[in-house]
């Protein structure tokens, strides 16, 4: 029989054959780790980290809130009903992790970067959020056997994005390692921003996105520049000296003039101006009747008397989504916004990393500047596991108590929270779970100086059935 | 006035049957009123025009991409004996046709996964159009700056040139229909998979890997599919004397082959042109500076080292230093200076020439270089990305090697497969009399050689 190969060096195949394929195996599940500006603390269960843990004085890549396109091949190649053009929740995330990756790469990141990931899941109550769904799709691109990294990740149900038929809404909050990235003269990022010929109103960060958009869809952070997190602010009353009632705050444009004056106000406070803001997300209270889209045009008008206009061109990266807020007091909307000191302005870091301006709508200061040179930790958001049994005001606590204990893991406490986004699901009236949240976290609070920048955001849902969600961000003198 | 009346009548019935059938086909291509504010912007009147010169620089980019079959076919041929490019010709046809069609059946959609992926895998079907509302994909609604159709012929010719690379290693000695069904094989299931890693969203696009037009991709696939299929296959006939030396086959037309190389140069403009997948003109013009760059510096390269080493200014060196200089800098051409894409050229041209001479000498033959061309430089293209494109070098590497691996491993495994079925190597006889006459019945210049 002859033999089946007629190659002299037929021995030496197999061996070379083996060693490259171990050489790939070692580079791709050993060499290849992630970034070396960020380090995970680890959770028990090796689900989502407790925190990712960013090294003092790194540069940010944030991205705005990304949803879905359209998926036009699907609907080209076979006939599809008009509501399934997006997909379900699982598909659109699909969709908008491939959009945030393709954002990632034009600043020359990769999902490795990612420190923080804010998935917002569309739901009401009859079609409660599909959670397991962003759970799976964001379990095939993160947590793999070839990207093993896992960032913090938060996750809340919220009643309707821009288009009805959208599902899913998702942040990163990416950071930028050494030697790459648009702040790396001559690298291929730098190159290419420079091309895209845009004006910026500080020097400090890169924008991306269509030029003609009146926001922008990311913007790269420099390091080494302290930031400013505001807590959610919302209308201040007409009169405030008439007691409270539907009508005080008027229709939205009032809110979002009044909305942007205060921030306006409290940027003046803290030495800024709007030409400073580099992110804002937006949250529309449904109203009656109204679409988001309506409201959202409203809101964009009042939006260009204060940016993207000729005396600021600065176009902030945005989120913008509908949640059900406070629309029991007749509010109808709320806005977050991050700014970014200069060196030589910045306020003085003496006594601590987190500096508080002014008094925030629900507790704690109105805005909190964080120094650039202190540990940053971004948190998982944090819940109950099992709160069966217990009343509302029992799970707030518990969740609270949470918190802390996760802080502790890294040497952290109270005192050192800069920001908390607390989502509240209640199976209760809006006012009651507002009212129970206000007196837990007002126990929590006392003593805190100057305690974080707060967000209360009401939602549809969460996930497990909570009742509250606690998302915070840290910053931990070395 | 009876028998007009028959005539007429039904005529009009069936115009009026054609106009509401239109009608409807048109009214059932809505614009939904939904739209995103993207949408919008897309839909203002100068992206209008963009796309439309984008879409039609990418199907003549298409079309340039085509012609580089004929330049594969011209320097197969060339480079060959005789007696066996009735053969090659017959070969080479069958690849475009053969990838051309896989990529509609199960290619495209395996390579571009319509709306999920897991990142590893996920089966394509027909990629047709069965529905009315097709619109969007067909217009700059999509986001893109091509409508579907280009889109799909523009990625099928690259499929098939991956397929092409293993005619030239494996050409004077394979069984046709064994080559057909290794083909079909490989440019149906394998390539479309190991492309949407990089290309559809999958693992190595999750991870930073970059490849522009397919140094990795589509080259080094190639390249080391026919590293397998040559080890499988062995040597020609009188390639090697007893003690192993290897003998110089030259190749019967020399001008062909040079005009094979110059279609590859000119099709090689619309491969990594139409790769930045619109007219950006800024874009589009630097491609073209970098890729005519590094094909010349690429040839400089050979030509001078090529004279060292042989003694003599061996052709097929040179154009084979032609084109593992576009191999080269097909993965980073978008971004490279012209300084950098001079360097990868030359440095491509430096490694062809010493590869194929390692090549030949532990026993491989490959009758066109299409292993160190395709497989060794489309590597070292790969890595120059990460070198001064906008890669990191250690996925590049990482990304290099899936390739590498890959297209060895499963082609190898293939084409045992097939060896162990239907045989892949004809008789020596057959070999020595030639294949247009053993398999085809036919020559290419009965005039010349007199019949034999």
């Amino acid at each position: 029989m002859r033999r089946f190969f007629d190659y002299p060096h037929a021995r030496w195949i197999l061996p070379l054959f083996v060693l490259s394929v171990a050489v790939w195996f070692v580079l791709a599940f050993r060499v290849v780790r992630s970034n070396d500006r960020m380090e995970r603390i680890a959770s028990a269960d090796g689900g989502d980290p407790v925190a990712v843990r960013v090294v003092p004085g790194s540069s940010y890549f944030f991205t705005w809130g990304v949803t879905a396109n359209p998926r036009s091949r699907v609907i080209a190649m076979r006939s599809l009903p008009e509501d399934e053009r997006y997909g379900d929740t699982y598909t659109q995330a699909h969709g908008v992790l491939q959009q945030l990756t393709l954002d990632l790469s034009e600043v020359g990141l990769t999902l490795r970067d990612v420190a923080h990931v804010r998935a917002y899941v569309v739901g009401d109550a009859e079609n409660p959020p599909d959670f397991d769904g962003w759970d799976r799709a964001f379990n095939e691109f993160f947590g793999t056997a070839t990207m093993p990294h896992r960032p913090a990740r938060t996750t809340v149900g919220i009643s309707r994005l821009f288009i009805n038929a959208y599902r899913i809404e998702v942040e990163f909050v990416a950071v930028i390692p050494d030697g790459r990235g648009p702040f790396v003269a001559g690298s291929v990022p730098a190159r290419e921003y420079e091309r895209s010929g845009r004006t910026e109103t500080n020097e400090a960060w890169r924008s991306y996105g269509r030029l003609r958009w009146p926001m922008s869809t990311g913007k790269a952070v420099d390091a080494g520049h302290a930031i400013l997190f505001s807590a959610g602010m919302l209308a201040t009353p007409m009169n405030p000296r008439m007691p409270e009632a539907r009508w005080l705050y008027g229709r939205v444009d009032a809110q979002a003039a009044s909305i942007l004056r205060k921030g306006e106000g409290i940027l003046q406070e803290a030495g800024l101006t709007y030409a400073d803001v580099f992110f804002m997300r937006t949250i529309m209270f449904p109203e009656r009747n109204v679409g988001i889209g309506r409201n959202f045009g409203i809101f964009n008008r009042e939006y260009s008397r204060f940016l993207n206009n000729p005396e600021n061109p600065n176009k902030p990266t945005r989120t913008v989504m509908s949640a059900p807020g406070y629309t029991y007091r007749g509010q109808l909307m709320a806005l977050e916004m991050f700014a970014l000191f200069s060196p030589s302005n910045q306020p003085s870091f003496e006594s601590g990393p987190l500096v508080g301006f002014g008094t925030g709508s629900v507790v704690g200061p109105a805005a909190v500047a964080v120094d650039a040179f202190a540990g940053h930790y971004w948190l998982s958001g944090v819940s109950v596991p099992d709160a069966t049994g217990m009343s509302l005001e029992e799970e707030y606590r518990a969740a609270f108590a949470e918190l802390e204990a996760r802080l502790q893991r890294f040497g952290a406490g109270p005192q050192d929270v800069a920001t908390l986004r607390a989502y509240i699901a209640a199976d209760v009236p809006e006012a009651e779970a507002v009212a129970a949240w206000r007196s837990v976290a007002n126990e929590w609070f006392e003593g805190l100086a100057p305690g974080p920048a707060v967000t209360l955001m009401p939602v549809v849902a969460l996930p497990g059935g909570a009742r509250v969600l606690l998302e915070s961000f840290a910053a931990v003198r070395p | 006035m009876g028998r007009a009346a028959a005539f007429v009548a039904p005529a009009l019935a069936l115009l009026l049957l054609a106009a509401s059938a239109e009608g409807s086909a048109v009214a059932g291509v809505r614009i939904p009123s939904e739209t995103t504010f993207a949408e919008y912007v897309d839909n203002l009147s100068e992206e209008y025009s963009f796309f439309t010169v984008s879409n039609l620089w990418l199907l003549i980019a298409a079309a340039m991409v085509f012609v580089m079959h004929t330049g594969f076919a011209m320097l197969e041929s060339g480079l060959s004996r005789s007696k066996n490019t009735v053969n090659i010709l017959y070969k080479n046809f069958f690849v475009i046709s053969c990838g051309l069609v896989t990529y509609a059946l199960v290619g495209y959609n395996t390579m571009y996964p319509p709306d999920t992926f897991n990142g590893f895998f996920r089966m394509g079907g027909w990629f047709g159009i069965d529905s009315d509302k097709f619109m969007e994909v067909m217009s700059s609604r999509s986001g893109n700056n091509f409508a579907y159709w280009t889109d799909f012929i523009f990625q099928a010719m690259f499929a098939a040139t991956a397929a092409t690379i293993v005619s030239g290693a494996v050409a004077e000695r394979i069984k046709l229909y064994s080559f057909m069904v290794f083909t079909v094989l490989l440019v149906g299931l394998v390539y479309p998979v190991a492309g949407s890693w990089t290309w559809g969203g999958g693992w190595l696009e999750r991870n930073g890997f970059v490849d522009f037009a397919g140094s990795s991709v589509v080259h080094a696939f190639g390249g080391y599919a026919a590293l397998a299929a040559v080890l499988v296959l062995g040597p020609r006939r009188g390639k090697y004397d007893a003690k192993g030396k290897p003998k110089a086959i030259p190749g019967h037309n020399l001008s062909i082959a040079a005009l094979g190389v110059f279609l590859l140069w000119f099709g090689w403009y619309g491969f990594n042109g139409g790769s930045v997948l619109d007219a950006h003109p800024e874009r589009v013009g630097r491609v073209f500076v970098t890729t005519s760059l590094g094909a010349a510096s690429g040839a400089f390269a050979a030509m001078l080292v090529t004279p060292l080493i042989l003694k003599k200014a061996d052709l097929s060196m040179a154009l084979n230093g032609v084109l593992a200089g576009l191999v080269g800098i097909t993965a980073s051409a978008d971004v490279l200076s012209p300084g950098a894409a001079m360097l990868v050229g030359a440095i491509s041209g430096v490694i062809v020439v010493g590869s194929i001479l390692f090549f030949d000498r532990i026993g491989i033959d490959d009758p066109v270089g299409a292993i160190s061309v395709h497989g060794i430089c489309g590597t070292w293209g790969t890595l120059a990305a990460g070198i001064w494109g906008e890669g990191r070098l250690l996925w590049q590497i990482v990304g290099c090697l899936a390739y590498a691996i890959v297209a060895f491993a499963v082609s190898f495994l293939l084409f045992s497969l097939v060896k162990l079925i239907m045989g892949v190597r004809v008789s020596a006889e057959e070999e020595d009399e030639g294949l247009d006459i053993a398999e085809h019945g036919q020559q290419a210049y009965p005039e010349f050689t007199g019949g034999k």
